[in-house]
């Protein structure tokens, strides 16, 4: 039973991040293909890690595959924030950090 | 030819889409295909640790995804500035 739970999750694991790259292929848009960089890290990485770790439990490898989920999971809003962040600045349009805005109007009643 | 050998071969077909949008299109579209390439290997490389039975390697997929991530922002603050 267990085998066949951890086959199903990496299969479909598996399915999510083939969508998503055959999806780069597809759309032209960098900021379209960055959305599917995001079911790619959430839904690929969780289910083939969790295919993992039903199979392995908690051992080296179950812990390693925890931690890559963990990671892409923690750090890819971040990335991709990034990346959408450059692209647009690329394409002309101003980004502030509301704090440097905060400082400067503080700076400017003075 | 157990599930994962042959989960991580299917996760390097995966990277053809990532390698054209590369080769093919401009910077911004290459930072993104390059996140998703990053993710894509970093899961290919905990399948082969599981197919081939070696711990060591899924510790080398956990150190790929965290530096695929942070060398994806590197690069997205290049080509915000300097590209």
């Amino acid at each position: 039973m267990t085998g066949v739970i951890s086959v199903v999750l990496l299969v479909a694991g598996l399915a999510v991040v083939l969508g998503s790259c055959a999806g780069m292929a597809v759309l032209d848009d960098p900021l379209d293909r960055l959305h599917l960089t995001t079911p790619a890290a959430m839904l690929g990485s969780t289910g083939i890690c969790a295919s993992i770790v039903v199979r392995e439990g908690l051992s080296a490898s179950g812990l390693a595959a925890i931690g890559v989920a963990v990671i892409l999971i923690g750090v890819n809003p971040l990335a991709g924030h990034a990346v959408a962040r450059a692209i647009a600045i690329r394409r002309g349009a101003t980004w502030s950090d509301p704090q440097d805005d905060a400082t400067s109007s503080a700076g400017e009643e003075q | 030819m157990n599930w994962y050998l042959a989960a991580a071969l299917v996760l390097q077909v995966a990277l053809i889409p990532c390698a054209w949008v590369c080769w093919r299109f401009g910077p911004e579209h290459r930072v993104v295909a390059l996140g998703l390439a990053g993710t894509v290997q970093a899961l290919a490389i905990l399948c082969l640790a599981v197919g081939y039975r070696e711990p060591g390697l899924a510790s080398m997929a956990v150190v790929l995804a965290a530096l695929s991530s942070g060398g994806s922002v590197a690069f997205a603050r290049f080509l915000e500035r300097w590209l």
